[in-house]
């Protein structure tokens, strides 16, 4: 099983563009990586169920916009990671939140998860669409604030 | 006056009520990098 420190971690999302500077927070020692198959197959329905149980679906002006959605996502998977059987001992789960400005000039907040040791294997989530997205150069150059 | 405040109380705690949810959570293990 792929794991990472979080110092790997951190220098791979940097290297692939991806970097808040002091708003960056890498809080756990290792990460095990989810696979790109189960964050678009597996997490996107089990997201689904557990937006739809709590009536969370619908975007709220403040009480659940954009930086909810990315919390509670990253937070489902998560618990989906310390209920998998077999999960790697003393890990947390390379999925995060990530902050920035969108070309619009609208702030905004998604997930972003590693999903391979590459920098080629950063994926940016929108978890108000259950989707896999691509951020512009310029808009990973606005990253406003990356937490894991 | 206590009239008054069991009213309010019952209010607070018609608001405060735990909503009953429908529904099942998937909980699908995580398929990790190897």
């Amino acid at each position: 099983m792929k794991i990472l420190t979080g110092t790997e971690l951190q220098l791979t999302l940097a290297v692939a563009g991806y970097d808040a500077g002091p708003r960056n927070s890498f809080v756990d020692r290792q990460y095990a990586l989810p696979t790109r198959g189960f964050l678009s197959g597996a997490f996107s329905a089990a997201l689904w169920s557990f937006q739809s149980f709590f009536n969370l679906l619908n975007w709220t002006e403040e009480a659940n916009d954009c930086d909810d959605f990315g919390r509670v996502a990253a937070g489902f998977a998560q618990i989906l990671h310390f209920l998998t059987p077999g999960r790697p001992p003393a890990t947390a789960l390379a999925v995060g939140e990530l902050w920035y400005v969108k070309d619009s000039g609208e702030n905004h907040a998604i997930n972003i998860a590693l999903c391979g040791p590459t920098p080629d294997d950063v994926v940016c989530y929108e978890p108000q669409t259950r989707k896999v997205v691509e951020l512009s150069v310029t808009e990973k150059a606005r990253v406003t604030l990356i937490r894991f | 006056m206590k009239h008054f405040l069991a009213m309010a109380l019952c209010i607070l705690a018609a608001g405060c009520a735990s909503v009953e949810r429908q529904g099942t959570i998937q909980t699908p293990p995580v398929e990790y990098v190897r």
